[in-house]
């Protein structure tokens, strides 16, 4: 599988180019399938991923995670659909990731897992 | 998932025509001159138009964007849009990695005779702003009766 990486400071989120098609419970099935733009932020504690989705209600959305994989696929109507795969980090407390979509933006929160938080050592 | 090849030709047809008609009637012109409704690497960078029973609609991408950020007016048979959208930063975040580019539209159109421009109307759903360019009733061809 080819990757691409985009670089933050203290993880690297890669993704994976190469994406098995994913299937969707939508009746509709779209013909079009797009790359949607995302911006990836960084935090101490959390990754953010947001994505553009315009015209993507709630229930036509699905993201999953699986073996370290985060898939995001949405069905827009109009036979347009849009799909994208990250490869997260092992540093990403995969069960805590939590999704927003608010005026055709998703908002993807993926908290760093404690042991990946940076700590501060008392010096005594 | 594969479109039979004929009916894609025949589908790409009707854009075509479509899109020359809407060009003669919406003109291809910016308030600034240029011709790309936005300059955005986004995913969807120009208006979509449909024809529909009665009329036209335009629907143009802008994720992010909120009511307020849109202005859209119909002044002497002119369309007016302005609108942007600006990515969001949470307090605390740095940006990695951007794809999402901040978006600034500013664009008129003439509407056409065609249009009922006291019932233009439009709405703002998940990033997408969609205009109903309804047409006038008498619009059509209309026999004319004999005295």
């Amino acid at each position: 599988m080819n990757t691409e990486t985009m670089n933050t400071q203290n993880t690297q989120l890669t993704e994976a180019v190469d994406t098995t098609p994913v299937e969707t419970e939508t009746v509709e099935a779209p013909t079009r399938w797009y790359r949607p733009a995302v911006d990836v932020l960084e935090r101490d504690d959390a990754l953010q991923l947001h994505v553009d989705l315009p015209g993507v209600a709630p229930s036509d959305l699905t993201v999953e995670t699986h073996r370290g994989v985060l898939t995001l696929s949405a069905v827009r109507g109009n036979g347009v659909g849009y799909e994208r795969t990250f490869r997260v980090p092992d540093t990403v407390d995969a069960g805590g990731i939590t999704a927003n979509l608010e005026h055709g933006v998703l908002v993807l929160t993926l908290p760093r897992a404690e042991e990946a938080k940076p700590r501060t050592i008392e010096v005594r | 998932m594969f479109t039979p090849l004929l009916h894609v030709d025949r589908t790409f047809a009707e854009m075509d025509a479509l899109s020359r008609r809407l060009d003669a009637l919406l003109g291809a012109r910016g308030l600034d001159g240029r011709h790309g409704l936005l300059s955005t690497r986004s995913t969807t960078v120009n208006p979509e138009i449909t024809r529909d029973d009665d009329g036209w609609t335009l629907s143009v991408d802008l994720p992010g964007a909120s009511r307020d950020d849109v202005s859209l007016t119909v002044h002497e048979g002119r369309l007016e849009l302005e609108a942007h959208r600006t990515p969001v930063v949470p307090e605390g975040f740095e940006v990695r990695h951007r794809e999402r580019a901040e978006t600034r539209v500013k664009r008129s159109w003439r509407l056409p005779d065609e249009v009922d421009l006291d019932r233009v109307d439009a709405s703002f759903d998940a990033g997408v702003l969609t205009i109903h360019l309804p047409e006038r009733p008498d619009a059509g061809p209309r026999r004319i009766a004999l005295s």
